[in-house]
């Protein structure tokens, strides 16, 4: 169930990107695409009935299988600020489209050549 | 026609990713003990039979207590944390590098001189709470990477809740201007103090990013050896990196 | 030591973003300590790791260190060597340069597949921004969103491996008998995501605009950080895959060749002509590492250190031309050291006999027949004819077409440095075991997955 939305999710950042004009919506698809990813990600690393994996006084000790899988979360961490990193940079490179080609709409900008 | 193309792209893709879905064990049935991270969650790498674990005699880690006690490999609470900053530690400095390369990038690319104003006067609460809310956030941002290893958060969360202070202060003045020579300074000496523990690593225990410092009680506030020290590294520099970065998006450049 | 290698240029960029008028001298001294760094540990015959905090593999993440990676990160050092004597080239862009030789450092050694993910990342985002020098924005962000969807598919692919193996690292994933429908979906999913940064049809949409778009992009991703990605291909799908899915790779290689080909001899921009040219040049070599045996790796990495020389010169050269001149009819009579070199590196790339590109494309075909392949060798035929064509055509332009009156000064340290980069093709042209013999034993190490489990899995602590 979690895959399948992450998949379709994957799916409709596809389709955003090869349909859409406006180069702003291309942003959008990619972090909705980066998203996807990390659902998808934390979904394989679920247990059922595992709990967090922080030991604390409630869950002192360890027996296999009674958390869920830390290291995919650990991997999002990581993918969550990358995206976040090529977030910014696409949205500043935006602005500069912006004001070189007049418009951030590929059928509106000005000067592009081939 | 176009549409219609990229309907078919995308469904082929979506067709594909669900017949790969086929090879993946169920969602919620993962047997943990066939994955490295079973070895994490019981902290007991150091003592893994590689050469056997990896032809499949999968050496499943006892039940044991861990919270309270000491003399684990790895000594942080929160095993999110103990994989991010000290199993795959590389990973994170390869982090830290990215955010460090995407806010080089937006500074070059920006480029800007003066501050953009918004053009209207901002709320009078928005100012007034500035001034209550901000000593706040600031420390929650401060407790959430200093506490990294024992509770969820760490260095980039608590960093983003210090350079949403930072924004704030953007938001209710309107001739607010970071100081971009501090904002950078900070950024660069805590990067480098990142590769420099990395370093400190090689020189004391010939591995880079080893965990020289001794560690502690799991679950005590100065527990997992170096990992502490590293979180507050990150939350400084992603801290100051970030307010850096919505300093660089509040500029404009002349004419 | 080798990790020193990616901590001395992060280190070096850190501290500049403190004093940024230190970045130049600081990209110079980090590529030539990393150079030196190289020289000493020449050819380690064997497999060195370095585990990372002293997490033995498969737990920790390790830098392998044998002869492969050893080549490839002497080739990639090398290009960001020669780019920092070049300052004003260089310009502002010294840090995102050091960044990109870490994460390109990174890239080539690393054992791990996550940690590649985030090399592939850093490289991508130092790339676009290098991409954005002259205000080539819009190219640049095209660039940007590519490399995010094939990030995302890399990772994916990552997580597929982690999944169906529960290890992150590469040898373990190479030994962990991966039933063959997951291997279908692992290999596909990596051939995407490595699609971007390797140029493969159909993701190699970005690489007119950014190459086309100023003079310090293609210098230095023509060069260094193709020659990075294809490393990665020829490790993933030689080492740890074994050839497994490899069909994929060899077809969309031969489009790869002929739509670049064909896109190259329509092009009436100099630097995108190149630009095309360096893509089909990618076909050319993926074509060839998908065969999986160790000389056909060998000598596609033979192929590409040449062309990764004779482009280096060429867009060096060319770069210079189209942002000091207005009109490129005959410049060369100006500059007659920067045309002869010009010259010597694009016959290089067609493969005339007298340059090194005709030792690696005769020794390319001859292997192929020897394969029993006949298609790959009759396109390479092709591409060649079609190389004949534009390659003659800039040339005659450049030499002999009447001058305009606009003149440039002349660049002592570039048309040097492109001068004896043409030698060197020469040279190799005579003497082919300068890159051949380096390449053969990057191509026999990719090819043996056995020697790089056992190096890798076997050593019990992390060592130097």
């Amino acid at each position: 169930m979690v895959y399948g939305i992450s998949i379709i999710l994957i799916g409709i950042g596809i389709y955003g990107l090869m349909t859409q004009k406006n180069l702003f919506k291309h942003i959008v698809s990619l972090s909705i695409i980066d998203t996807a990813v990390n659902i998808f990600i934390v979904a394989t690393g679920y247990v059922s009935n595992g709990k967090a994996p922080i030991y604390t006084r409630a869950l002192p000790g360890f027996s296999p299988n009674s958390f869920v899988d830390p290291l995919p979360q650990a991997l999002v961490l990581t993918a969550i600020v990358i995206g976040v990193g090529t977030l910014a940079l696409g949205a500043s490179l935006l602005v500069r489209v912006k004001e070189k080609h007049s418009s951030i709409n590929v059928e509106n900008m000005k000067g592009v050549g081939e | 026609m176009r549409r219609l193309y990229a309907i078919l792209v995308a469904a082929g893709l979506i067709y594909m990713l669900f017949v790969f879905l086929g090879t993946l064990p169920l969602y919620g049935k993962v047997d943990l003990s066939n994955r490295v991270s079973a070895h994490f969650l019981a902290k007991d790498v150091n003592s893994v039979d590689v050469k056997k674990w990896v032809e499949g005699d999968k050496q499943v880690p006892s039940r044991e207590k861990i919270y309270g006690r000491k003399g684990f490999e790895d000594e942080s609470a929160n095993v999110v944390t103990s994989i991010v900053v000290n199993y795959r530690s590389f990973d994170t400095l390869g982090e830290v590098t990215v955010l460090f390369a995407s806010a080089v990038g937006i500074g070059l690319v920006l480029g800007g001189m003066k501050r953009m104003g918004y053009g209207r006067k901002p709320n009078f609460i928005l100012r007034v709470s500035t001034g209550i809310l901000l000593p706040l956030i600031i420390m929650f941002g401060i407790y959430i990477f200093v506490h990294g290893h024992l509770t969820p958060g760490g260095g980039f969360p608590g960093g983003t809740v210090i350079a949403a202070a930072v924004l704030l202060l953007y938001l209710s003045n309107e001739e607010f201007v970071a100081n971009m020579k501090t904002s950078k300074s900070l950024e660069g000496s805590m990067g480098s103090l990142y590769v420099i523990f990395g370093l400190a690593g090689l020189a004391t225990g010939g591995a880079f990013l080893f965990n020289f410092l001794p560690n502690g009680v799991v679950g005590s506030l100065f527990s997992a050896g170096v990992v502490p020290l590293v979180y507050m590294t990150i939350g400084l520099k992603v801290g100051s990196e970030l307010s850096g970065v919505v300093a660089e998006i509040h500029e404009e450049r002349e004419g | 030591m080798i990790s020193l290698l990616i901590a001395i240029p992060l280190l070096l960029a850190f501290i500049s973003i403190i004093w940024r008028s230190l970045s130049k001298p600081l990209f110079f001294l980090a590529s030539f300590t990393n150079i030196v760094i190289l020289i000493t540990s020449w050819f380690p015959n064997g497999v060195e790791i370095h585990a990372m905090g002293n997490w033995k593999p498969p737990f920790g993440i390790n830098l392998v260190f044998d002869n492969a990676s050893f080549y490839a990160a002497l080739v990639v050092n090398a290009f960001f060597l020669l780019t920092s004597l070049l300052p004003g080239l260089v310009g502002n862009y010294g840090i995102p340069l050091m960044l990109l030789m870490a994460a390109a450092n990174g890239f080539v050694l690393t054992g791990d597949l996550f940690n590649s993910f985030v090399f592939m990342e850093i490289i991508t985002i130092t790339a676009v921004t290098i991409a954005s020098k002259k205000e080539n924005f819009y190219n640049a962000f095209k660039y940007l969103i590519l490399g995010g969807i094939a990030g995302s598919i890399y990772l994916l692919a990552t997580i597929f491996a982690y999944a169906s193996t529960g290890s992150l690292n590469m040898a373990h994933v190479s030994m962990a008998g991966i039933s063959s429908s997951s291997l279908v979906a692992i290999t596909t999913l990596y051939a995407i995501g490595l699609g971007v940064e390797a140029k493969l049809f159909p993701l190699n949409g970005w690489v007119s605009g950014v190459y086309g778009g100023n003079d310090l992009a293609p210098v230095i991703l023509g060069t260094s950080v193709s020659f990075a990605a294809l490393y990665m291909v020829g490790r993933l799908f030689g080492t740890v895959f074994h050839g497994n899915g490899a069909e994929v790779l060899y077809t969309l290689a031969l489009i790869t060749i002929v739509i670049g080909e064909v896109a190259a001899l329509r092009q009436r921009n100099l630097l995108k002509t190149f630009a095309y040219s360096s893509v089909a040049q990618a076909g050319v070599v993926v074509a060839m590492l998908s065969k999986g045996t160790g000389t056909a790796m060998g000598l596609a990495y033979f192929h590409l250190t040449n062309d990764a020389v004779a482009k280096f010169v060429i867009f060096l050269v060319a770069g210079f031309l189209v942002y000091n001149y207005k009109n490129l009819n005959g410049v060369f009579k100006k500059h007659k050291v920067l045309g002869a070199s010009f010259s010597i590196a694009s016959f290089s790339l067609v493969g005339f006999p007298l340059f090194a590109g005709f030792q690696s494309k005769l020794r390319i075909i001859m292997e192929a027949f020897s394969m029993k392949d006949y298609l790959f060798p009759s396109v390479m035929l092709l591409a060649t004819l079609i190389e004949v064509g534009y390659v003659v055509r800039w040339n005659v332009k450049l030499w002999f077409e009447e001058e305009t009156q606009e003149k440039a000064e002349t660049p002592v340290i570039a048309s040097t440095l492109a001068l004896i980069l043409a030698l060197v093709l020469i040279t190799v042209f005579i003497k082919p075991d300068i890159f051949l013999g380096g390449a053969m034993k990057m191509g026999n190490a990719l090819a043996d997955t056995k020697d790089y489990i056992q190096g890798v899995l076997s050593v019990v602590k992390g060592g130097m």
